[in-house]
């Protein structure tokens, strides 16, 4: 192939290949898990949780809260500055990683929904 | 003690296989390791499965030299590699250009050993300092890169690209194994794209033995030492930017010391990094970070054990890496070139669908394109390491 046609082509596909993904990484929708279900085969996986803030708990960087679904808790981190309006009861839908600290998994938080 | 030959003899093996296999890194097998490991530890001991990492990692800093220089085929820590072992390998002379990527990872193995009782004693001190500044080291080598390449404005275009499809996979939700489709495509399929498409032929090979001084070695080893030392210890910085760092060290650089001084940063890079996993309890790279989940808190003993586990896979690693390319000088020329390389195209890109999906086949086919433009605009191919410098520096930075 031509040198020329071939960098053409490939300054087409680049630009439309990073489009598509920007588009399929945002239209992805995570799986939803009942908290009981959380377990260490969804470890470093992102994950849907909801429920209700049951505790929560500040550290100068950190906002760490437990949420409470009707089959179970996990704890739930989250950098202070992304979000500030947390509050204890507080019906909230986050996506997140699941990790493991201390041995227990807890869900590191990337959004919260609502 | 048995166990731990069988876990080297095998390592040997898959070293070997992981490194003639282009496309195909060792954390494919930490993965696949990983995840057979409760099976697995119901024969044997976590320890021979560490001993079985390291040595795959080790061996295959030596042998994934040979793809890179016969077939234009480099992984990410080879592909600067490339183009002067072509120059070689069209002069008749690709097992020579082998030789030089070996005996440098020789003498700076062992000069990384010797260095390593500093290391340990130091750099606990110096780290915390070190950390403040990794986002402004990592800016620095950027901009260091991009001012050093003529055209200026399309290096940091490239970077750019490649930084956003990095940002983007290494976000992608629930991608396994982010940097293998990522990886093969800027690296890997969009180099063997290229060289299938202006090579016909490769011309009689002859076994030659590079000519060396000690002046050589001695301008070479410490900057691989060094550039190896800050791939180990800095985040994202990876083995083709500290090579030009490096590189920048030694005055009127030559191909020949340029190769010498690429086999000794990626080996180096491999055995310094368990000095950061045993100082700073962080893992650089895949294979240690395979291991620190196996063992979970390394002492003292099995850091000493390792460090001569790559040792003495360095030494077996170059023993076969010379016998490879002696086979391979010999028949490669015998070979149909495209069909060959046609076949490691295919291959590749069926694991990348096997083990991340149609999404990590997205990303690969992005990253090939993306991947074949500086080959073609002769700019630096290693302005794609965007895809990992610009996602850690924004991490930083946001």
């Amino acid at each position: 192939m031509e040198e020329q046609t071939l960098l053409k082509l490939s300054w087409i596909i680049s630009l439309t290949g990073l489009l598509v993904l920007i588009f399929i990484s945002d239209s992805l929708e995570l799986k939803k898990y009942n908290i009981n279900e959380i377990n260490n085969e969804l470890l470093n996986k992102q994950v849907k949780v909801s429920g209700t803030i049951s505790r929560i708990a500040e550290t100068p960087g950190l906002i760490i809260f437990d949420i409470a679904d009707e089959t179970g808790t996990i704890t739930a981190i989250a950098f202070k500055e992304s979000f500030v309006n947390l509050t204890q009861n507080q019906q909230i839908d986050t996506e997140g990683k699941i990790v493991k600290y201390k041995g227990h998994l807890e869900i590191q938080v990337d959004k919260i929904l609502s | 003690m048995f166990s731990i030959l069988i876990a080297i003899i095998l390592g040997l093996v898959f070293g070997i296989l992981t490194g003639l296999a282009p496309g195909i890194h060792p954390n494919t097998v930490v993965v696949g390791l990983l995840a057979l490991s409760p099976f697995l530890l119901s024969y044997t001991s976590p320890i021979a499965l560490a001993v079985f990492i390291t040595t795959v990692a080790t061996v295959n800093t030596f042998t994934d030299a040979i793809p890179s220089a016969y077939l234009g085929a480099p992984e990410e820590s080879t592909a600067l590699g490339v183009l002067p072992m072509h120059r070689y390998l069209l002069q008749g002379k690709g097992h020579e250009a082998i030789m030089l990527t070996v005996i440098g990872g020789i003498f700076a193995l062992i000069l990384s050993i010797l260095i390593i009782p500093i290391l340990v004693y130091s750099l606990k001190q110096i780290f915390p300092y070190l950390q403040k500044f990794i986002p402004y080291l990592l800016i620095f080598s950027v901009i260091f890169l991009l001012l050093r390449e003529k055209k200026k404005f399309l290096a940091l275009v490239i970077f750019l690209l490649s930084g956003t499809l990095g940002i983007i996979t290494l976000n992608f939700p629930n991608l396994p194994e982010p940097l293998f489709p990522l990886f093969s495509g800027l690296f890997g399929i969009s180099t063997l794209l290229i060289s299938l498409n202006t090579q016909s032929h490769i011309p009689h090979q002859t076994i030659t033995f590079p000519r060396l001084t000690k002046k050589e070695i001695i301008r070479t080893t410490p900057a691989a030492v060094f550039s190896g030392g800050l791939v180990s210890t800095l985040p994202a910085l990876s083995t083709s930017p500290a090579a030009i760092l490096g590189s920048s060290l030694i005055r009127k650089i030559t191909n020949k010391e340029f190769l010498i001084m690429i086999g000794g940063i990626n080996t180096v890079n491999f055995v310094l990094s368990f000095v950061s996993l045993y100082v700073l309890d962080k893992a650089r790279n895949g294979a240690v970070v395979g291991i620190s989940q196996i063992i979970e808190s390394l002492t003292i003993r099995h850091f000493i054990l390792f460090i001569a586990v790559c040792l003495i896979s360095s030494g077996l690693a170059a023993i076969s890496t010379i016998y490879l390319s002696k086979v391979f000088s010999k028949y490669i020329m015998k070979i149909n070139y495209q069909k060959l390389v046609l076949t490691v195209i295919a291959s590749v890109m069926f694991l990348v669908l096997l083990i991340t999906g149609i999404y990590g086949f997205l990303i690969m086919i992005t990253g090939t394109f993306i991947g074949m433009i500086p080959t073609i605009k002769n700019v630096g191919k290693t302005h794609l390491m965007g895809s990992l410098m610009l996602p850690v520096i924004l991490f930083y930075f946001l």
